[in-house]
């Protein structure tokens, strides 16, 4: 009996050896990524913005007990870490911790806290790239300020009503776009602190000054958001000729109409949806239609000294409206209407001696507000403007590596070659080889 | 010497005709599951080449197909296996092996690959079926490498957890429920939420969260090490046991 002690004192010394070594082996966190599209790396956006971040970054993930979220935050961070070591992840469970929780103001739910240099950004959706933009934007210097003219009953970023840009203007806030008004009867000489101007439909006629003030700032080098609705050659609009002139866009009467539209969606015959864009920054990652309620075309003169590129284009099927909207109406050949594909909205840069000057000019102002921001892509639309108009289209910029498979075409011929294989074929010569073995054992 | 019981184990399942069923009947399920999970691919592949990091079709089926495989496997495993020495007990075959003078590590590792054979040959049919997508796009060979290493190895821990516990038995059918209940709690252990951080070490033991990294093509080193750490345990606490049952007389 004395070997069979032998052999207990064995196999326990075995299980204790082997659960030592599991424990050590447990902490190497190497790993290697073998998807053709690198998928369990981190995309080179997210290491460029990593690199560019010179001071420590505090990370505090305020979540509950679950294991995989946990993991998955870990497992994110830590590939963060293998870039930049001085980001540190600390874990805070608001269930065992409460007070701590509160200290912190967090919300329910759960919430990524990033800190670094003294800000701070809070962000409740996981992903790399929301991580990823909120370091970037940690790493600007400061927000970027955005200046709503007021005083012509513009689009106010501030009031609430269905018309106004509250909604976008919160939204931009967000992403460190801070916006208030501005009146250039109070303050005729446009600060260099701001980013850029916006002009919001104005429906009230401008002050010669105050379209001087504007065009100064124009020459100056200064950024500029033009939401036009409404001929700028009438006498009755904003004004504005001298601007138009200056840019080279002149905005046409009437309302666009396009039938391909109604197509797509069949709500008002003067709301324009598109779905397709001229190769753009801005729009090069927008996936959504956009929807553009009473919409304006625009007729661009090419300058020179300044690049024009279409930013919004409907097809052909389109044509500006100037009568009435009511029973049958189609495009009038003789009248002032001119038919598709018509420009809804353009991009200008310009060179300047301290960079490069950004003008967008669009034929709508209803997408961004609060009644109509939240249809389609218009959201992701007006982020994307906005960082583009600002100079921060670096943030556009968040590519990952496409997969090779990602697109299947299967013929029918194949699908039920696959399926009779697979479901009958391969069994049925595997119940053969059975009943074989069986018949040659029974020999 | 070991090739020989390898080969002998190999052969004594290929030639009974239980065994091709079952392989029937698993090729079956296999490419039900397969043209399922193919089905719903063909709906979703526009909104996933639209994500971040974007999953194509090997990714997708590797997670979607081939990672619920590996239960099975860890269920058939054992049922494989557990034939290999109960029935030898019940037969009174055993004393023949212990006459011999084939070593116990020889024998119990014999008897492993002999089995393992069998095993792999099922694992790579359910693989193939995903390979043969080949002819239509680009698969993603690395991937579906990386898969089939996960499968395979958790189907090894399955199958000498199972071999384990028939040297233990003689009843073929204590040895399966037995070795079934541990694997699938390890299995269980991953998918618990421990708020006491010394139990979390206790997910550290757990198959289902070694074998993520896997099937989302990830090799972690800590992954493939466990199984070949595990795998190794039962197959030397197997040796033990024979080796004292050797000792003391059957």
């Amino acid at each position: 009996m004395r070997s069979s002690r032998l052999h207990t004192v064995l196999s326990v010394l075995l299980v204790c050896i082997t659960l030592a070594l599991g424990w050590l082996i447990q902490r190497a966190e190497h790993g290697f990524d073998l998807t053709a599209n690198a998928r369990n790396s981190l995309s080179d956006t997210s290491k460029s913005v990593l690199r560019a971040i010179k001071t420590p970054v505090d990370i505090i993930a305020v979540i509950g007990p679950d294991q995989q979220q946990r993991e998955a935050i870990s497992t994110l961070i830590s590939r963060l870490q293998k870039i930049k070591p001085d980001i540190a992840l600390q874990f805070i469970n608001p269930e065992t911790d409460p007070a701590a929780a509160r200290e912190l103001n967090v919300t329910s739910g759960g919430e990524l806290i990033l800190r670094t240099a003294g800000r701070e950004r809070r962000i409740t959706h996981l992903s790399e790239r929301s991580i990823s933009s909120s370091l970037r934007y940690l790493n600007r210097e400061q927000d970027r300020l955005i200046a709503f003219l007021t005083g012509h009953d513009e689009r106010s970023p501030t009031q609430t009503s269905n018309q106004d840009w509250s909604t976008a203007a919160n939204r931009l806030n967000a992403i460190g776009l801070v916006s208030r008004e501005l009146s250039l009867v109070s303050e005729p000489h446009i600060d260099a602190s701001i980013d850029l101007v916006v002009i919001a439909a104005p429906r009230r006629a401008y002050f010669p000054g105050e379209v001087a003030s504007l065009n100064s700032y124009l020459n100056a080098g200064g950024n500029l958001l033009w939401l036009s609705e409404g001929s700028s050659n009438t006498d009755s609009g904003p004004g504005l000729q001298l601007l138009a002139d200056n840019l080279g866009v002149d905005t046409l009467p009437g309302v666009v109409i396009d039938t391909n539209s109604q197509t797509l969606a069949a709500d008002s015959p003067d709301f324009v949806m598109l779905d397709r864009f001229p190769s753009h920054p801005v729009t090069r990652t927008l996936s959504s239609p956009l929807v553009l309620p009473q919409a304006s075309a625009l007729a661009v003169t090419p300058l020179a000294g300044q690049t024009t590129l279409p930013l919004l284009q409907t097809p052909q099927s389109s044509w500006t409206e100037a009568g009435v909207l009511s029973g049958a109406i189609s495009f009038d050949d003789n009248t002032n209407e001119v038919a598709g594909p018509l420009l809804l909205g353009v991009t200008i840069e310009r060179q300047t001696l301290t960079g490069t000057q950004r003008i967008a000019v669009i034929g709508d102002a209803d997408f961004g507000a609060s009644q109509f921001i939240d249809n389609g892509g218009n959201q992701y639309f007006i982020e994307a403007l906005m960082l583009w108009l600002t100079g921060e289209f670096d943030a556009l910029e968040f590519a990952t590596q496409p997969a090779k498979d990602s697109t299947l075409v299967l013929t029918n011929n194949a699908i039920v070659i696959l399926s009779a294989t697979y479901l009958a074929g391969l069994p049925a010569i595997l119940l053969l080889i059975a009943g074989l073995v069986r018949w040659r054992r029974s020999r | 010497m070991i090739g020989v019981i390898a080969r002998h184990e190999g052969l004594r399942l290929l030639r009974s005709s239980q065994t091709w069923i079952i392989a029937a009947l698993l090729t079956g399920l296999f490419g039900f599951l397969f043209l399922k999970h193919l089905e719903s691919f063909l709906d979703l592949q526009t909104q996933l080449a639209a994500q971040d990091h974007p999953v194509g079709l090997s990714g997708f089926m590797s997670i979607r197909y081939l990672e619920p495989l590996a239960l099975v496997f860890t269920v058939l495993a054992p049922l494989f296996a557990m034939r290999s020495f109960s029935a030898e007990y019940r037969h009174q075959t055993f004393a023949l092996w212990q006459s011999s003078p084939v070593s116990t590590a020889a024998l119990v590792i014999g008897k492993f690959l002999g089995v393992m054979g069998v095993l792999l040959l099922l694992v790579l049919s359910a693989v193939a079926m995903l390979l043969v997508m080949t002819i239509f796009i680009n698969i993603d060979i690395n991937l579906l490498l990386s898969a089939t290493l996960g499968l395979s190895l958790c189907t090894a821990l399955s199958a000498a957890c199972g071999l384990y516990f028939s040297t233990l038995t003689r009843q073929s059918l204590i040895a399966i429920v037995a070795s079934l209940a541990l694997l699938l709690f390890s299995w269980m252990l991953g998918s618990a939420n421990f708020s006491n951080l010394p139990l979390q070490s206790l997910a550290d033991l757990s198959i289902a969260n070694h074998l993520r990294g896997f099937f989302q093509g990830y090799l972690l080193i800590r992954d493939v090490a466990f199984f070949m750490l595990m795998t190794g345990l039962f197959l030397g606490l197997g040796i033990i046991k024979l080796d004292s049952l050797k000792q003391t007389g059957n």
